[in-house]
């Protein structure tokens, strides 16, 4: 069982767990930088088995949207082929 | 009637004459053309100069890769005056101190700093919103300017605890400007990246480089720097220019071969390490990378070293800086490096003291120790103080320790740089001793006056500084502890 995404983005972060929520994004408090946005694509590549575009690496910068995208690539519904 | 006086504005207003319908500037999705930048200036310029009634003298730009940005940073060299930047992402209080000490005539706003517009503008007499800065016949007498007189004016991190104003003339920045337009010959075909804040001198380069070649400038979102192989491509840049920190943080993004566009690479603001050089260079095979070195107060940059493979000039993994510009002399002085020539600043803005301590026989002493090879090309080494670059922003740990010493109950205050990563620090660590409540509430208060990148990620409390042979404060012992407690966290956190 991979860790809580709170957690893991908590860790990358340096923040406290309970000053997450969707609206937090990229830049929005000191400590969402450029280099703990970094450590934090690599955390979610590493603790979710995830490749984590260049593309996706932009556009991920919500802590809304990347909660979204964590929840719709560790479905436990079976994977279809795409 | 005479051809007037040559000045920054110069080249680009020639440019856009020449092709006006040619892209300047893509920022946010928006293509500018050289017209429509050179029009929307004159309308600002205007609007400032009929306000004042006279020729304006120094104009705040408070907007941040926007087309306000830009466009007002053309417009305030048309109403004549030096443009000052202004950060939006720093604390409106610091940026309220600059506008003041500044003494704006003018300041120029976007959409997204109009809102902060209250808590600054008792500093200005003149305020305009550079989206809609009203019905103005747009400027064709541009006010004369002198050649020695002030083309910007920008702040940097100061060691007496606040920022110091480094001013910069138009012939300063003509001479880089030449001297490298010469060097890059680059052409109304090329894309230029910008990376840098236009509170780092850097940008300088970025705008006058691009635009008095009539070629065109796009704008980056911090963000989109993190995947630079991505905009690079997207765009088709020729030319990038950023601080190495870039590259290292993209460092698993940026594939052998994964942009071949590029023709030229250029790094400046901090140490290039090889390995970084390399990795780039790998990874945009058709492009010169080169290594530039220079302190705001030298105007840009004031060596240069062109990479082609590991230099046997190469100490401690970093890529030489080179040589002296051309038209530029440098001298050793006790392993001190020092600039002079027509890219010296004429010194500190309404700081004579710190001028005279800095300015010395027509150079400017950097602060930085170097050693000059046998081959003439010279190597960094370090710093002479504690001046920290945290990506690429020089940071005068003083400043830090400045604030946090103001905090009640901090007796004493001493920030290094750390994490490092490939010879660059990332961020800052603090120690404290004196009595402190909560180390959140210490960097909540730091955070209302220093830019993020100076707010220290981590705050360590010690009984007292360990002290080294001399009696000061041992920092390598610091930087030890901090590697050592990374993950300890002696203050318990409310």
């Amino acid at each position: 069982m991979p860790m809580p995404l709170a957690e893991v983005v908590a860790n990358a972060l340096r923040v406290d767990p309970a000053a997450l929520n969707d609206d937090l994004e990229f830049n929005s408090i000191p400590e969402w930088d450029s280099v703990n946005h970094v450590a934090l694509i690599l955390s979610l590549e590493e603790t979710y088995g995830l490749t984590i575009s260049d593309e996706q690496i932009v556009t991920l910068t919500r802590y809304g949207t990347i909660r979204e995208f964590i929840e719709a690539h560790t479905s436990t519904a079976p994977a279809l082929a795409s | 009637m005479t051809p007037e006086t040559r000045s920054l504005r110069t080249g680009v207003l020639a440019s856009a004459a020449i092709h006006p319908n040619a892209p300047a500037l893509v920022v946010r999705g928006q293509t500018i053309t050289y017209e429509a930048l050179a029009l929307r200036a004159r309308v600002l310029a205007a609007a400032i100069v009929r306000a004042l009634g006279r020729p304006a003298s120094r104009v705040g730009i408070f907007a941040a890769r926007s087309e306000v940005a830009y466009v007002g940073t053309l417009g305030a060299l048309c109403s004549g005056a030096a443009f000052v930047p202004l950060n939006p992402k720093h604390p409106i209080e610091r940026t309220r101190s600059m506008a003041r000490r500044a003494e704006l005539d003018a300041i120029i706003v976007d959409q997204d700093t109009a809102p902060q517009l209250d808590a600054i503008a008792g500093e200005v007499r003149v305020l305009i919103h550079g989206d809609q800065p009203g019905e103005h016949v747009p400027l064709t007498d541009y006010p004369a300017v002198d050649p020695d007189s002030l083309a910007y004016l920008l702040f940097t991190s100061g060691t007496t605890g606040e920022p110091k104003g480094v001013g910069i003339t138009h012939r300063n920045a003509l001479h880089y400007l030449d001297v490298m337009g010469a060097r890059y010959a680059l052409t109304p075909n090329d894309r230029c990246s910008q990376t840098f804040d236009q509170t780092f001198d850097l940008s300088v380069h970025d705008l006058f480089m691009t635009w008095n070649a009539g070629a065109c400038l796009y704008a980056m979102a911090p963000i989109e720097m993190l995947a630079p192989a991505r905009f690079v491509n997207a765009h088709g840049l020729t030319a990038w220019f950023s601080v190495p920190s870039a590259a290292v943080l993209a460092r698993e993004r940026i594939p052998p071969g994964s942009m071949p566009g590029l023709r030229w690479s250029l790094f400046c603001g901090e140490p290039l390490t090889n390995e970084t050089a390399e990795r780039w260079q790998a990874a945009a095979p058709n492009s010169t990378v080169e290594n530039l070195y220079g302190p705001t107060e030298l105007t840009i940059a004031c060596f240069a070293y062109r990479w082609g493979g590991l230099a046997p000039e190469s100490l401690n993994g970093i890529v030489p800086i080179g040589r002296p510009l051309t038209g530029l002399t440098a001298r050793v002085v006790d392993e001190e490096l020092w600039v002079g020539g027509p890219q010296t600043s004429p010194g500190y803005w309404r700081d004579p003291k710190q001028t005279q301590e800095k300015f010395v026989d027509g150079y400017y002493k950097t602060g930085d120790r170097v050693v000059e090879h046998p081959s003439g090309v010279y190597s960094y080494l370090g710093r002479v103080d504690h001046q920290l670059k945290i990506l690429g922003f020089r940071v005068e740990p003083a400043e830090i320790e400045g604030v946090l010493r103001q905090q009640p109950g901090v007796t004493g205050a001493v920030a290094i740089g750390y994490p490092v990563a490939q010879a660059q620090a990332l961020g800052v660590v603090a120690f404290v001793t004196g009595t402190i409540e909560s180390r959140d509430a210490l960097r909540r208060a730091a955070a209302t006056v220093l830019p993020a990148y100076m707010v220290p990620n981590t705050i360590v409390r010690l009984d007292q500084f360990p002290l080294n042979a001399n009696g000061k404060v041992d920092r390598a012992e610091l930087l030890r502890l901090a590697a050592a407690g990374e993950t300890r966290d002696p203050i318990p956190v409310p």
